[in-house]
């Protein structure tokens, strides 16, 4: 009935929850927008004929921004608690919630051409599938993205590296 | 930074993340739910699926009334042809591209407002077997109607049917009537215990849907609504509109401190799944007065911060913020053996730049619980006493403490007193 569609989810999983944490910043939010693309992909599996992965990407992008919803409202739950076994692993989880943060404040095409691009090292041509837009839109989304996120991140790496020292 | 150091930051920021092992079988049967339930009502008559139009397509939550992708359209402004083409105008103009849309766009329901003219537009979306549906509101701007987001239309979830119009302020609020029995509060109240405090009434349609004037709702939405059964009920675009208005916001959870207090062994389980369950669980109840789970509010860019340990004798304790907008941060203290379903009570509030952000005094005369991200710690009994180290950023110490020596970065110590 749904060929393929078990091994699609097995293989590609992990790495979509990665671009979906990126496009959310939270960890549960982006299961659940991974897991909410997944079914509509379950229903609809035979319409999406070979590119199921373009199909997933464009979907994750489309619905992120909606996905803030859920989480405002509902109270939080630790980012990964299981990981604070360690005691000073909140380091790590503050150095990945400056990577998050600094992504959280480019606009939502740049986030999602730079993770697209730097993330899943995906060419240009698929970015712009994925967006729905130009390969030139893509190149300047990619690149107003990297510089803000660079000016973003350089100085939240140096914290990082002298708080572990 | 090159354009490597840019992958290997977001790469590293990933690197730990893999999907869960039960992500197949909770997608096969969500999706499986999904083609069943919709079958399901297909079957009971309540909708036919025509390949290729909508024809005939409903889709209605069980137990519901209206229908959402086919019916009369509704309101005063109905049968104004000129504002209906502008609306499936914009509407064609929104949908998303991705979707395999099915048919034409159905208006729900248009009417005028004292923020401008409002429509709910629809569309069904054509699955392998089944058709459901997406959905938008047209509102008024100083630019003409837009569509801010399109949301899913599913046989499984409630539609969203509520939106707050009026760019300016956020005045008015629309419930389109869709068989579902919904209750309004025009504001909240904290009360001496911490606990949130609304009141409800009925909310009433007239020509298919309710129309309020609620205030000025912009800068922080007050007003709540509550299903029969005591659900939540969502806003459409929010918090989308809010977080435009406040863009260092959005997305809680970005930023998260996580302080496992040393010896939370002894009153937690060891295992990563039984630990995560009970860290969701353990408790819920009695946070549940302190939320405001019928309320519409934003995440501050402040980080959520999560203590969570146990004392020598087993008996667990839990520390949370929790935001309100942009009031301060209200830490809830939840503690009891573990075998019980736990106690909450208000412990103040979390100033996250402060010398010693987190200092509690547990009930039961346990000791405080104190953290300070990345600080080196040390606590004495009264001024004369010696300094005893702690191991890490956080601790439970002694009731008797009544000193805390916090050295950060390399720093001059300061010396906070805990409060007797």
């Amino acid at each position: 009935m749904r060929d393929g569609f078990d091994d699609f989810v097995r293989s590609r999983s992990t790495g979509l929850l990665r671009v979906a944490y990126l496009l959310t910043g939270d960890r549960h939010a982006a299961e659940d927008l991974l897991q909410e693309v997944l079914e509509q992909m379950y229903v609809k599996w035979r319409r999406i004929d070979g590119a199921p992965e373009a199909y997933a990407r464009r979907a994750l992008v489309n619905r992120s921004t909606n996905r803030w919803r859920k989480r405002a409202r509902r109270p939080e739950t630790p980012l990964a608690h299981h990981d604070v076994a360690v005691p000073d692993h909140s380091e790590g989880i503050i150095a990945r919630g400056a990577v998050v943060e600094a992504l959280r404040r480019l606009p939502p095409r740049q986030r999602a051409a730079v993770v697209l691009r730097y993330l899943d090292d995906l060419p240009i041509a698929e970015v712009a599938r994925a967006l729905d837009c130009s390969e030139g839109n893509v190149k300047s989304s990619a690149s107003r993205g990297l510089e803000r996120l660079r000016a973003a991140l350089a100085p939240a790496t140096a914290l990082t590296v002298r708080g572990k020292r | 930074m090159t354009d490597t150091d840019i992958r290997e930051a977001l790469s590293r920021a990933t690197g730990e993340l893999s999907a869960p092992d039960d992500l197949l079988e909770r997608v096969r049967a969500g999706g499986h739910r999904r083609v069943v339930r919709r079958r399901s009502l297909l079957a009971a008559g309540l909708a036919t699926v025509v390949a290729g139009s909508t024809a005939g397509v409903l889709l209605r939550r069980e137990g519901g009334s209206a229908p959402l992708l086919s019916g009369d359209t509704r309101g005063d402004l109905a049968r104004d042809r000129e504002y209906l083409a502008e609306v499936r105008r914009v509407w064609h103009q929104r949908v998303d591209p991705v979707e395999d849309l099915v048919g034409e766009p159905h208006i729900v329901w248009a009417g005028t407002t004292p923020a401008g003219r409002v429509a709910m537009v629809t569309q069904g979306v054509q699955g392998d077997d089944v058709v459901y549906g997406t959905q938008g509101f047209v509102e008024p701007s100083a630019n003409g109607p837009f569509i801010d987001e399109l949301m899913a239309l599913q046989s499984d979830t409630d539609p969203l049917t509520a939106i707050l119009v009026g760019e300016q302020d956020r005045s008015v609020l629309v419930v389109v009537d869709t068989g579902r029995d919904l209750s309004f509060s025009p504001g909240l109240e904290i009360d001496r215990d911490g606990k949130v405090v609304r009141g409800f009434r009925p909310l009433t349609y007239a020509d298919g849907a309710a129309v309020l004037e609620v205030g000025r709702q912009r800068d922080r939405v007050r007003i709540g609504l509550r299903a029969s059964d005591g659900r939540a009920v969502e806003l459409m675009n929010f918090p989308a509109w809010a977080y435009r208005d406040h863009p260092g916001e959005g997305q809680p959870g970005a930023r998260q401190v996580v302080l496992a207090v040393p010896g939370w062994e002894r009153g937690w389980p060891a295992g990563e799944g039984a630990r995560r369950d009970a860290w969701a669980a353990w408790g819920a109840e009695s946070r549940k007065p302190f939320y405001d789970l019928n309320g519409y509010h934003r995440s501050t860019a402040a980080p959520d911060w999560f203590v969570w340990g146990s004392t020598p004798g087993g008996v667990r304790f839990r520390l949370e913020t929790h935001h309100l907008d942009e009031e301060p941060a209200r830490l809830l203290l939840t503690t009891g053996r573990p075998d019980s379903d736990g106690r909450t009570q208000p412990a103040g509030t979390l100033d996250p730049d402060a010398t010693l952000p987190v200092q509690v005094r547990l009930p039961g005369g346990y000791g405080f619980v104190i953290a300070a991200v990345g600080a080196t710690l040390r606590y004495r009994l009264g001024d004369g006493g010696g300094w005893v180290p702690v191991a890490g950023d956080s601790a439970l110490v002694p009731a008797a403490v009544t000193q805390v020596e916090v050295t950060r970065d390399g720093r001059p110590p300061k010396i906070v007193r805990l409060p007797a």
